[in-house]
């Protein structure tokens, strides 16, 4: 080769490497993201409540995402929420480019470890949740008139169930209460409970705040129901907390205080503890894997902070939150807080009131 | 002697499906047995009265061996039971059962083109342009319905 | 409320919300047409688009494709004897039988006609009824719901000819099957081992389209030639259908009330209305002869039905926010999507959104069946079509579209068995419709069973709408076992009198 040519290439060679070399330190949150598409698995069918939220996140998130990826909400249903949730837990790729919106009462399931459900929580990160309340109330034939004479309710005190770990966090305060009640099993649906309880089949009924508002305040009113607690929230003390949407409501907690003149302990308490904040979300909670690409991590997270911020997403999202508030960036860490603070005598005493009681089995 | 067999499976089907019918409501009744009692109490009273039909139906198939049965509710009564015409069922079933294999293995637009023309082609001797036309027909209306429905397509084994 | 009426239609008439009507109309149809494929995919497909509307331009979007799917799904039914997803099943008892004889075009066009009134008497029932619906929709406890279940299973035995036992065994086959997957009273997931897939149990779609799909698509292809047996002149066919369908107009007024009525009611779901319609009109007719081979009455009945029952499931769905059938479950998150809450205070805070609810359901019926109607010609043509040439694509398309139920190997694999089971039965001589009911019907029987009993200890049979119902099917089967006997005796008696006059000299 003659010796202009060979000085040609080389430089043309250090020049390359020269301009790659500057490129590299570019590589980080800006573009991991851009061009792509995130698939957003929706365990549950269509028009339920926790998909609307999917799909609300699905339209916002992507263009605060930088890189402006596109999101694509697909419903993987059936079993309950188990086919979508294992395919997310084993059949997709960890590269943040797949992500899950599951509903409070799926993230129980998983935790307490439902037969057949092989998500774990342990290894995914949460991105954006929404919380929900949940208020109880009772028919007033059975005879009391204020929430502090719960234990002398007369009758047959059914209790509608759809399926028990749907249900937990009510059934855990009702045992709290140590009432006596009839569990009936069978109801498709809350709906179906709220039918029914407005039909005065049933004597006990629970239902998300917003639900209770809607449709129970009125037969309140009419003097056909009334109000026994909200659920309320817990904080990160551990201590409870009332429930934004209906903030005048006893919350269980103060209910038994009333009662017994102490707040309740024991395994049971702690149980409590543990099932209302996971629930809590039970508008939805998105979750993606926790070993993804960093950058893919910090780029979702600005993604996430732009988007709450982004007046067009809060109004698009006021209807659909219904008077709750996104849960956000260290708001997240409550999740995984409670879920790691259980005891094992707690995840085992649930697991065993769900077993013999309506024969729920676990892994 | 092939055709004779055939023959004579075709007019006694009825008893041997009753038989299946019978076998499967026993499976049920035994299966369920493990339940707990929520979930077993439907199926056992369920597929005991079943079994009990089952036996009756084969009673009364008993008592009038030698006649002729119509066939089902929905069909215009001329439905021919030579065994050429079952054998012939059983062949289309095939024909389907590829389709699905096919599915699978290359993917749902190559597996429809390739089907159609097959089928066309090999079964029914149809000239080879209509054919091709109509198979190209098919994967263009399955592409555009992909597209429109935001349909699914299975993840092939032969991915190409 | 007169005025919110008058006031609904001009909202409506917005250019922009018209299109949408339009839109989701022609989406209704192409997705009931295609044999297969559920009117449920069409609304989840428009659900990203609904976040940027306002409220009315989305309903009426949603409400065009839930009122056009009822109607385009009769195209395969009469066709192919293909059911559709949740309505136009009983049609193919008959409407297939027509189109066997080349009278697709009248099958097709009484169906469209009894569809378009149907549609309409739902719409009006619904905005007549809604003010008062909460306390009859609340009269249905649980042991009401059960013997509506026993009611429908009452109709198997129109649907088994004259082959009673097999038909009463063929239910019971159905009920077991209906209980794989979770049971409705405790957490066990039956017969399903660790295959996921089983737990929610079979699939309609896949078992309907198995048992009736594909033997009809195998026998057509083993017997050769075209769907149609005999070629007869389309000229005027859709014509005559009109026609009878006007002539029977006291049957559709009738069996349009019948399917409001059951969709109203919480609880039963929407598949069993229109099987619950062809079985009234078959046990209460004087000439039964016909039915199954292709009565037009067995169109018309089913298909007002299950026109008129859209607007029976948006009482309980916008009353009370518990959906009537899937395609309500996604109306309601549409509506969540909207900021609007159902309950008895959409009477008062969004009665204008509830009128246009049903002037969406009125105009949408009248565009689609009138498209229906014009497209029933050509595609009646179909039915002249050798039936090699149209089989592969129907295969396709069935096979791809029950697929995209689950997308599990399994719906496949389901499809095939219950293909086969379907093709065994027609060689046994059994006969498939109470197979199918009986499944459609398990969980219900079982679920409500059980909570009537939980509820009420053994009282609840003392109930008196448990009482009525019962009594109701009861005279419904003695009614028809009476008629039976009449057109039996009448039809010997012709007999008799046709062979003495021959033995005469």
């Amino acid at each position: 080769m003659p010796r202009t040519t060979y000085n040609k290439i080389a430089a043309i060679a250090t020049g390359l490497v020269l301009g790659a070399s500057v490129m590299l330190p570019a590589a980080h949150a800006d573009d991991y993201y851009a061009g792509q598409t995130i698939r957003m698995i929706i365990p549950f069918s269509p028009g339920g409540g926790t998909d609307t939220f999917g799909r609300l996140i699905s339209q916002h998130l992507g263009r605060h995402i930088p890189g402006s990826p596109t999101i694509v909400a697909e419903n993987v249903t059936g079993a309950g929420g188990l086919l979508g949730s294992n395919e997310f837990a084993e059949r997709v790729d960890h590269d943040g480019l797949t992500l899950m919106t599951a509903s409070g009462h799926l993230n129980l399931r998983a935790f307490l470890g439902l037969q057949g459900l092989r998500l774990d929580l342990d290894a995914l990160e949460p991105v954006v949740a929404a919380p929900m309340g949940h208020v109880t109330a009772i028919s007033t034939q059975a005879g009391i008139d204020d929430p502090a004479d719960l234990l002398e309710a007369q009758g047959r005190l059914t209790k509608g169930i759809t399926d028990p770990v749907g249900l937990l966090e009510s059934l855990v305060a009702l045992e709290m209460f140590e009432l006596n009640y009839r569990a009936v099993p069978g109801y498709g649906g809350r709906g179906d409970t709220r039918i029914a309880f407005e039909r005065g089949e049933l004597m006990i009924n629970t239902q998300s705040t917003p639900a209770y508002l809607n449709s129970v305040q009125p037969l309140v009113d009419e003097g056909v129901a009334m109000p026994l607690y909200a659920i309320g929230f817990i904080n990160g003390e551990g201590n409870p907390q009332r429930d934004p949407a209906v903030p005048d409501m006893i919350t269980a907690p103060e209910l038994y205080e009333q009662i017994h003149g102490e707040m309740p302990s024991g395994t049971i308490w702690e149980a409590f503890k543990v099932t209302v904040p996971l629930v809590q979300n039970t508008r939805g909670t998105v979750w993606v894997h926790g070993d993804i690409p960093d950058e893919a991590m910090a780029a979702l997270r600005e993604g996430v902070e732009a988007m709450v911020n982004d007046p067009e997403f809060q109004e698009a999202s006021a209807s659909i939150l219904e008077g709750y508030e996104i849960m956000w960036g260290d708001d997240l860490g409550q999740i995984k807080a409670s879920m790691d603070a259980a005891s094992p005598e707690v995840l085992d005493y649930l697991r065993d009131m769900l077993n013999e009681r309506f024969g729920t089995e676990f892994n | 002697m092939r055709a004779r067999l055939i023959g004579i499976f075709t007019r006694h089907l009825q008893t041997p499906f009753v038989l299946l019918v019978l076998a499967g409501l026993v499976a049920v009744l035994t299966i369920s047995q493990s339940f707990s009692l929520g979930a077993r109490l439907f199926p056992t009273v369920v597929a005991a009265l079943g079994i009990l039909l089952a036996l009756l139906e084969l009673g009364r198939q008993w008592l009038r061996r030698g006649a002729r049965e119509a066939s089902d509710y929905t069909d215009l009564g001329d439905e021919d039971d030579s065994p050429l015409f079952f054998a012939k069922g059983l062949l289309f079933f095939a024909w389907m059962l590829g389709f699905v294999g096919l599915f699978f293995l290359i993917g749902a637009l190559p597996a429809a083109g390739v089907f159609v023309l097959a089928f066309l082609t090999l079964q029914f001797r149809s000239p080879w342009l209509p054919s091709l036309g109509l198979a190209a027909g098919i994967v263009i209306l399955l592409w555009g319905l992909g597209q429109v429905l935001q349909l699914r397509w299975p993840t092939h084994l032969l991915g190409f | 409320m007169l005025d919110a009426f008058v006031n609904a239609f001009w909202i409506l008439l917005d250019p922009f919300r018209l299109l949408m009507l339009f839109s989701g109309v022609a989406i209704g149809i192409a997705v009931g047409i295609l044999p297969g494929l559920g009117g449920l995919m069409g609304m989840a497909l428009v659900l990203p688009f609904l976040f940027g509307m306002d409220a009315y331009a989305g309903v009426a979007l949603l409400i065009g494709i839930a009122a056009a799917v009822p109607s385009a799904d009769t195209f395969p039914s009469v066709l192919m004897g293909i059911p559709g997803s949740s309505g136009s099943q009983a049609t193919i008892m008959d409407g297939y039988p027509m189109a066997r004889r080349g009278e697709a075009a009248r099958a097709l066009g009484a169906a469209f006609t009894a569809s378009l009134i149907g549609g309409l008497i739902g719409a009006l029932a619904l905005s007549a009824v809604v003010p008062f619906a909460r306390p009859l929709i609340l009269a249905f406890g649980s042991p009401e719901l059960f013997m509506l279940t026993l009611l429908g299973l009452s109709i198997i035995g129109v649907l088994s000819g004259n082959r009673p036992l097999k038909g009463m065994l063929a239910a019971v086959a159905g009920l077991a099957i209906g209980t794989v997957g979770g049971a409705p009273v405790a957490a066990e997931y039956r017969f399903a081992g660790d295959f996921l897939y089983l737990y929610d149990g079979l699939s309609l779609v896949i078992v309907a389209l198995g048992l009736f799909a594909l033997p009809e698509i195998v026998d057509l292809l083993a017997r050769g030639g075209a769907i149609a047996e005999r070629a007869r002149g389309l000229g005027h066919g859709w014509m005559d259908g009109v026609r009878d369908t006007l002539r029977h107009k006291w049957l559709v007024i009738r069996h349009s009330v019948i399917g409001v009525v059951i969709g109203a009611i919480p609880g039963m779901g929407s598949s069993i209305i229109d099987w619950v319609n062809y079985g009234i009109v078959a046990q209460t007719s004087k000439d039964r002869s016909r039915f199954g081979k292709g009565d037009v009455r067995g169109v018309i009945a089913p298909e007002s039905a299950n026109n008129a029952k859209e607007g029976g499931v948006l009482m309980p769905t916008l009353l009370f926010g518990v959906p009537g059938s899937s395609a309500m479950a996604m109306l309601l998150g549409a509506l969540m999507i909207f900021g609007v809450q159902p309950g008895p205070q959409m009477l008062t805070r969004d009665l204008d959104l509830v009128f246009v609810i049903i002037w969406s359901l009125a105009l949408a019926n009248v565009f689609g069946t009138f498209i229906c109607l014009l497209l029933s010609r050509p595609i009646a043509r179909l039915t002249f079509v050798p039936f090699h040439y149209i089989a592969p694509v129907i295969i396709v398309i069935v096979i791809v579209g029950a697929w995209q139920e689950t997308r599990h190997w399994a719906d496949l694999a389901f499809l095939l068995g219950f293909g086969l089971l379907g093709w065994l039965m027609k060689r046994s001589g059994m006969p498939r419709p109470p197979l199918l009911i009986g499944f459609i019907l398990s969980g219900l029987a079982e679920r409500y069973l059980w909570m009537s009993y939980n509820l009420y200890d053994w009282e609840w049979l003392m109930r008196p709408g448990v009482l009525t119902i019962g009594v109701l099917a009861v005279v419904l089967i003695v009614a028809s076992v009476r008629l039976k006997r009449n057109t039996s005796q009448r039809a010997e008696a012709i007999q008799m009198a046709e062979s003495d006059k021959e033995s005469r000299p």
